[in-house]
């Protein structure tokens, strides 16, 4: 599915998919969508070191239990208000990963033979571009 | 290569553009160097995930030292008038006193660079945005700031023809308009200049500058293989964050001490408000109106309407689960207003060993007290206007980047003269959002090309 992730990084990217972005009213899932089969549209254009760190903090929560994922999540949010290192690197932790799974989910795309609701059709966001005649 | 080009321009945005132009329109044999790929009407990516991954370093996003900041900067050619709102206004006598101040340099007044404004807007198509291309969100933002008493005007923009009336959406040209309406450098400038002559690579990262006794070296990766360029002058146009890049990583911090101080971005927080009646804040015109009130400008902020695509409005929410997805589902419902810091405290740009970069940047001090104000008078604005509820994003972002090259006369402050030169190395020019010698508070782009205008001028003088 990714050339870039392992199969246990992709698993843990849709679990953090799914604390971010869970089912709600007429949105789906993020792991519902399949959207995930498009990570590496992301990931082949970021700094490589970036790339390092998102897959060894993936590996770090493919161990953990939803709640544990939740609990970072929350933690990772909470660094908007601590200052210094540790702040900084909570807030990197909380950019990169929601980051990551807000583009896939908001992409537009969906696994193929996906028929659930496609999350920007769930919230109205349909551009329209008229073509130059 | 060598011999071939007499100047190699760096960068392909907004400055190096308009200059690449003017040099080739003089009759210059000239080089046009961008790191990112080519894009066009027909190519440019459609959806925002791949929009951000192609076309803007870092994978979309770069981040201050602190995390606190987050830097969009275009990486195509065109650079960052593909992805900008392309808004051209000309400086106020406030911008031009505090460039003065700042650098002693003498043209830097709105009389000596009218003819350069003239020049560079007699090429486009710039016109305000009208009423008729209102969408909610403008009417909105209108409606608070007159029951507040505060002055707005309308955007000034360069297009030809956006196909409003039609029911073209403007969000979609954050990934570059499909309909070569924006008046980006890709569909004007490069492309006259291309008419002329103009040679064009893109896909190239130049990672090394040197000073020759006949000119300058450029060396870099060009679809991943190492390349080597001379000619006898370059033309640094790769933005406060590239230039700054390639000269730290060229060793040039030893001769110019200034190099990569004086950083500034006009720091922008987004505030979104909730109505009970659709907005649509995506449908028509993106961008509309702006404030135009002296005692905003005073208190160091300006207001624009504005929005954002779903990625982005996620990402300046501040949680995640349940409650972030029933905060998008109101996405028609929202209205957004974005306050842009003058900014008076500068920041830092570094690069370590690796070539990677560091800004040391943060909203703090008077700032943080301009910041502060600015959201106090959105608050106003759309509560007057009848907002249900309102959220303040806590996330700011930069994408008017500038200095780390500063313009002056002293060599001790300053990286760039009067000339545009880098002080002590007359091969090597500079004139785009880099040599900004402090944040004018007004959008920077018509400013880039007037002063690329002029920074071309001196090159032929020189040749």
């Amino acid at each position: 599915m990714s050339e870039i992730l392992t199969p246990r990084e992709v698993r843990a990217l849709e679990r953090v998919g799914d604390v971010v972005v869970p089912a709600c009213g007429p949105l789906p899932a993020f792991s519902a969508t399949g959207c995930v089969r498009y990570v590496d549209d992301l990931l082949r254009y970021m700094p490589p070191g970036d790339v390092a760190d998102i897959r060894l903090l993936l590996r770090i929560l493919s161990v953990k239990p939803t709640a544990g994922i939740r609990f970072i999540m929350s933690l990772a949010g909470a660094g908007r208000r601590w200052p210094g290192p540790i702040g900084a690197a909570l807030r990197m932790i909380e950019i990169g990963l929601k980051g990551l799974v807000v583009s896939l989910y908001y992409s537009g795309k969906t696994a193929p033979g996906y028929t659930g609701t496609v999350p920007t059709d769930a919230i109205g966001y349909r551009p329209r571009v008229i073509p130059r005649a | 290569m060598s011999g071939q080009f007499d100047c190699v321009i760096v960068g392909s945005g907004t400055s190096g553009g308009v200059i690449a132009y003017y040099l080739t329109a003089g009759g210059m044999r000239c080089l046009l160097l961008e790191a990112g790929d080519a894009y066009g009407a027909d190519t440019f990516p459609e959806n925002d995930m791949d929009g951000s991954a192609r076309m803007f370093w870092g994978g979309g996003l770069e981040l201050s030292t602190t995390a606190e900041m987050a830097f969009l900067r275009a990486r195509c050619l065109g650079g960052t008038s593909v992805v900008n709102q392309c808004l051209l206004d000309r400086f106020d006598e406030h911008a031009w006193d505090g460039w003065q101040a700042a650098s002693g340099i003498g043209f830097l007044n709105g009389e000596e660079m009218a003819p350069h404004y003239a020049e560079v807007e007699g090429r486009l198509s710039i016109r305000e945005v009208p009423p008729t291309h209102h969408n909610r969100n403008a009417l909105l933002f209108v409606e608070g700031c007159e029951r507040r008493g505060y002055q707005w005007a309308p955007l000034r923009r360069g297009e030809t023809d956006c196909a409003i009336e039609e029911g073209n959406d403007c969000i979609a040209c954050l990934n570059g308009c499909r309909r070569d309406s924006k008046q980006s450098t890709l569909v004007t400038f490069i492309r006259w200049a291309q008419a002329l002559g103009l040679q064009v690579m893109p896909g190239f990262q130049v990672e090394r500058l040197e000073s020759t006794p006949d000119g300058v070296r450029l060396s870099g990766t060009h679809q991943g293989q190492m390349q080597e360029i001379r000619a006898p002058r370059v033309v640094l146009a790769a933005g406060a964050l590239g230039n700054a890049r390639l000269l730290l990583r060229s060793g040039f911090k030893k001769r110019l001490l200034s190099l990569g101080e004086g950083f500034y971005c006009h720091p922008q927080l987004m505030t979104f408000a909730e109505f009970d009646e659709p907005v649509d804040a995506h449908r028509g015109a993106f961008q509309a109106c702006k404030s135009d009130d002296p005692r905003f400008r005073q208190a160091g902020f300006k207001l624009e309407n504005v929005f954002a695509p779903p990625t982005s409005l996620a990402m300046l929410y501040p949680g995640f689960g349940p409650r972030l997805q029933a905060f998008m589902l109101r996405y028609r419902h929202l209205a957004c207003i974005e306050v842009a810091v003058h900014d008076t405290v500068p920041g830092r740009i570094t690069a370590d060993a690796r070539g990677k970069l560091h800004m040391a940047k943060r909203l703090e001090g008077e700032d943080a007290r301009r910041g502060q104000a600015g959201l106090v008078a959105v608050r106003e604005i759309l509560e007057s206007a009848g907002a249900r509820t309102i959220l303040q994003c806590p996330m700011s972002f930069g994408l008017h980047l500038m200095g780390g090259l500063a313009i002056g006369r002293d060599e001790r402050t300053s990286v760039v003269n009067g000339r545009f030169n880098l002080h002590g190395f007359p091969n090597i020019y500079a004139a785009d959002s880099s040599v900004f010698p402090a944040a004018p508070g007004i959008n920077p782009a018509l400013t880039i090309m007037a002063l690329s205008h002029r920074a071309s001028q001196e090159v032929l003088r020189d040749v």
